[in-house]
């Protein structure tokens, strides 16, 4: 599983605050707080949502020089605008591994942009199941879009186990048909493209419903059963990681059950 | 590395379970490491006698064995220890035979009939042959008459039966009355296991020992050749 640390996100408001107090310290600590508890990519998203694009650039950069400072784990450069991730690529230059976060095909120009970045770097790229008619409502559908950006990927030059679909999840509490239509997606998506790797966020799932660590967790294992072998989540919190062992325990992808029996000396079973 | 040196690497990746390099380990920290298959090729190339590594990775899994009942170790990792030292008897079985070592005993197992538990019965085999043994594996659900013949065919000095069944350990008995009647009995030494079996069980039916686990067949079986020499 390749765990994507999602807690460096401006969205959140503790690092929204952190960002405009240029608090490195805070970000340090929500950095290696995650790269400790597992994570295999740091998320880095400095969109703090007061529309100005070349302050978020700023930011981000910001962000790429505390986590290269104090971490050895890969990056993922994650921002809605194609050019503030392309600014930030320019400054990270290579110099760790990364991932873009993220491209859709809701237009072509923009998909190509952020396609043409991914490989200028060659670096991987979360792609989500989207296109201009948004979010469809059933999986052929999601699953023929991620086939549109896969051709336009390797057209790209970007190879298909560079490629991370995002099967894209809608709330349960409005549609509860919207798991099954997530995990078939997972499902089609592999099959097809068997060297592709598939990630997604989980908090959307549980919207709107109560205990919603429980439900996140719970569709996380569903969904590596279902051939997941990525998530954008915060490993801080012990049901996800527990989710994320008994999903590979189970599914035998945990030779001699070892991660699972290390994780239980260390304590992550027990609460 | 010199000899002794070869020895405690090789026992230790048995402890750690580190089959080969491409294996991560007890801990996970081994990946890329060589583990016991290329050690133990490693060390015959400089010279190291078969039978020592053979021994010394006896001794690794007697280590393995307290590190189980100790409950350090579960049952997957007791696994994992056993199938480094099956992988590595391959490679030692043709200098084995090269230096006129015997192996330490002829063995035939197998679950009794109507009974098709063979996970416990597997672990058991591994182990044995880990130690030095050779081991016929009848498999699941043999009859009385089969295990018998077998017996009588390999000459075979040992005799394991599993069962985990209440129905079906009934069966053993029929296998001891079978072997005394075809005059085997004092030919060979049986050993019954399997969880609804017992101490008391094996002195009911006459068999030589019950075993609670792989480790106490180990263990038996080192105290039987002792007695016997
Ligand atoms: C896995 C399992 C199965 C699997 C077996 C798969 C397989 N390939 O073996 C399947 C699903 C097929 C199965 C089927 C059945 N099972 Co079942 N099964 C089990 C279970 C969960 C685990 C057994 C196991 O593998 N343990 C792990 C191994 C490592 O341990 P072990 O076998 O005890 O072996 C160790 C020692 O005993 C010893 N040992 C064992 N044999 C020997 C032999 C020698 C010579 C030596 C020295 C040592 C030794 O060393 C081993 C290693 O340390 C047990 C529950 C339990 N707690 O045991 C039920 C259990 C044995 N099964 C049970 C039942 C009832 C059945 C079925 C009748 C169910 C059904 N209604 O269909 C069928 C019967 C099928 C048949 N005809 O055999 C009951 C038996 C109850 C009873 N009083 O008899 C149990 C106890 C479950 C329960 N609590 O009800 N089963």
């Amino acid at each position: 599983m390749i765990i994507i640390g999602e807690r460096v996100n401006a969205t959140r408001k503790s690092i929204r605050a952190a960002i405009e107090a240029h608090d490195a310290p805070a970000i340090r600590n929500e950095i290696t707080g995650q790269a400790d508890a597992g994570a295999d990519y740091i998320d880095l998203n400095a969109g703090t949502g007061s529309g100005d694009v070349e302050q978020e650039k700023r930011d981000l950069c910001w962000l790429v020089d505390i986590a290269l400072d104090c971490t050895e784990k890969k990056l993922v450069l994650d921002a809605a605008e194609t050019e503030v991730i392309a600014h930030a690529a320019r400054h990270l230059n290579n110099r760790r591994e990364w991932m873009l976060n993220s491209v859709n095909a809701e237009s072509e120009p923009d998909l190509a942009a952020g396609l043409a970045v991914a490989a200028e770097f060659k670096v991987p790229v979360i792609a989500l199941a989207m296109d201009q008619t948004g979010i469809p409502d059933n999986s052929p559908k999601r699953i023929e879009i991620c086939g549109r950006i896969h051709a336009a990927a390797l057209e790209k030059g970007l190879a298909e186990d560079q490629l991370f679909f995002d099967p894209l999840v809608l709330p349960i509490s409005a549609d509860v048909s919207q798991g099954n239509v997530t995990f078939e997606t997972l499902a089609g998506i592999m099959k097809k493209f068997p060297h592709a790797h598939t990630t997604m966020g989980l908090s959307n799932v549980s919207h709107g419903l109560k205990k919603r660590i429980k439900v996140n967790s719970a569709f996380l294992l569903l969904s590596i059963a279902n051939g997941l072998d990525s998530a954008i989540c915060d490993p801080i919190k012990p049901d996800i990681m527990q989710a994320i062992l008994l999903g590979e325990l189970l599914t035998g992808k945990d030779r001699y059950c070892r991660r699972f029996t290390r994780a239980l000396r260390k304590g992550v079973f027990d609460n | 590395m010199d000899k002794e040196q070869y020895l405690e690497e090789i026992k230790r990746n048995v402890v750690l379970g580190h089959a080969d390099k491409e294996d991560e380990g007890f801990d996970g920290d081994m990946e890329g490491t060589p583990g016991v298959s290329e050690l133990v090729q490693e060390a015959l190339d400089n010279g190291v006698e078969a039978k020592l590594i053979l021994e010394r990775m006896s001794s690794g899994m007697e280590t393995v064995g307290g590190k189980f009942e100790s409950g350090e170790y579960l049952i997957p990792d007791m696994l994992a220890a056993a199938e480094c030292v099956g992988a590595a008897t391959e490679i030692l079985e043709p200098h084995l035979l090269k230096e006129g070592v015997e192996r330490k005993g002829r063995f035939v197992m197998a679950t009794v009939e109507g009974d098709l538990h063979d996970i416990g019965k597997n672990i058991v085999i591994t182990m044995l042959k880990g130690d030095g043994y050779e081991v016929r594996d009848l498999g699941v659900g043999v009859d009385a008459a089969d295990i018998v013949t077998a017996v009588k065919e390999s000459g075979a000095q040992y005799l394991g039966l599993s069962a985990l069944l209440t129905t079906t350990m009934v069966h053993m008995k029929d296998v001891l009355d079978l072997l005394e009647k075809e005059g085997l009995r004092d030919k060979v030494k049986v050993l019954i296991g399997g969880a609804p079996t017992s101490e008391e069980f094996a002195k009911k039916i006459g068999a030589d020992a019950h075993c609670r686990d792989a480790f106490e067949a180990v263990h038996v079986l080192r105290d039987f050749s002792a007695k016997a020499a």
